[in-house]
């Protein structure tokens, strides 16, 4: 290949097709997709589109990648934060550990990786739960409710509320 | 007999049961109930990891919570981290998890098996090595470890040394 270039030699960097299709890991090591698409505003990456299983498109902000500057040929994309969509279909337990069911939804107000609440069901015809975000104690590899989460769960009108869609529908 | 207390389980309420840690991961399911013989109390739990994995012994003291479709404990049993993959800061795989040492509640030495002592051999020829790391290079740790920015190079054993060794480092 020839080069041409100013500079007296040659500048080092990756090609587009090196980084497609490259593995991404959230912060902590989960893996969160690969890189399909990335997004350019004049020369400075803008975003990475992420496919993540199979059916879930993510644009991720190049400012949540770790370490997108120091990119070498055999390395994979490390984020800086745990994207919230990994949830997705995580079990979710109260603090008596009783299961409560899967992520199934999740709401956000924003861009941003912050959550504001996360529908939980367990199967077909069982209730769904609207859990608020500041009631998760633990939300790793399963969602741990806190304890004062579940003391609100007698009382419907609290945080433990059935999804507001089907009360709507219902009413 | 009496009525059967609300605060009272029985054997059927936790065998069976996923044994969850503080990070929320399943362990595994709860096989065996163990008893002291003479005092007459429960001692511990053992749960069944699955396939290819050894039992787990949980003593009643790292057991946060009986529930009712899970048990909570209150300990992360570092023994699960042995077999994930080690990245570097910018990303790159430098081996795996092949041993935790830990005094309890943290770690103190992590062995991290290496493929890359000798790049230049050849895939099958290459020899796996095994590095010590101290625990204050880890940046992150759950399903992979992430090392730090500033972690010295797993083959450099010079290199290492000075940054374990503060002494050792020349003035300038």
């Amino acid at each position: 290949m020839h080069y041409l270039s100013n500079e007296p030699e040659k500048i080092s960097g990756l090609s587009f097709w090196r980084i497609l299709g490259r593995r991404v890991f959230s912060r902590s090591g989960t893996p969160c997709g690969r890189v399909i698409g990335i997004r350019f505003k004049h020369v400075k990456v803008l975003d990475v589109t992420i496919l993540y299983n199979r059916w879930t498109l993510v644009r991720i902000h190049s400012s949540m990648i770790q370490n997108l500057e120091d990119m070498q040929k055999n390395s994979f994309m490390i984020l800086n934060v745990d994207p919230f969509y990994i949830l997705m279909n995580r079990t979710v337990f109260d603090h008596n550990g009783q299961r409560m069911g899967r992520v199934r939804k999740i709401k956000r107000s924003g861009y941003d990786n912050s959550i504001d609440s996360i529908l939980v069901k367990d199967g077909f015809f069982s209730k769904s739960w609207t859990i608020p975000w500041q009631d998760v104690a633990v939300h790793k590899k399963s969602i741990i409710l806190k304890e004062d989460a579940a003391a609100s769960e007698q009382n419907p009108s609290a945080d433990y509320s059935e999804d507001p869609e089907k009360q709507e529908e219902n009413n | 007999m009496a009525g059967k207390n609300k605060s009272m389980i029985t054997s059927d309420d936790i065998l069976g049961k996923e044994a969850i840690d503080p990070e929320g991961e399943f362990l595994g399911v709860v096989m065996k109930l163990h008893i002291d013989r003479e005092h007459k109390t429960l001692t511990g739990i053992t749960i069944d990891q699955g396939f290819m994995k050894p039992d787990l012994f949980v003593g009643l003291e790292h057991i946060k919570r009986f529930g009712l479709d899970a048990i909570f404990l209150n300990k992360i049993p570092f023994e699960k981290y042995k077999g994930i993959k080690v990245f570097t800061w910018d990303g790159i795989l430098v081996g795996t998890v092949a041993r935790v040492d830990h005094d309890g509640g943290t770690i103190r030495m992590i062995a991290i098996k290496d493929n890359q002592s000798d790049p230049e051999a050849p895939g099958l020829m290459r020899k796996a090595t095994i590095h010590e790391l101290s625990p204050r290079y880890i940046q992150e740790i759950g399903d992979s470890l992430i090392l730090k920015k500033n972690t010295p190079s797993l083959w450099n054993k010079q290199e290492q040394k000075t940054a374990e060794d503060p002494s050792s480092r020349t003035p300038g």
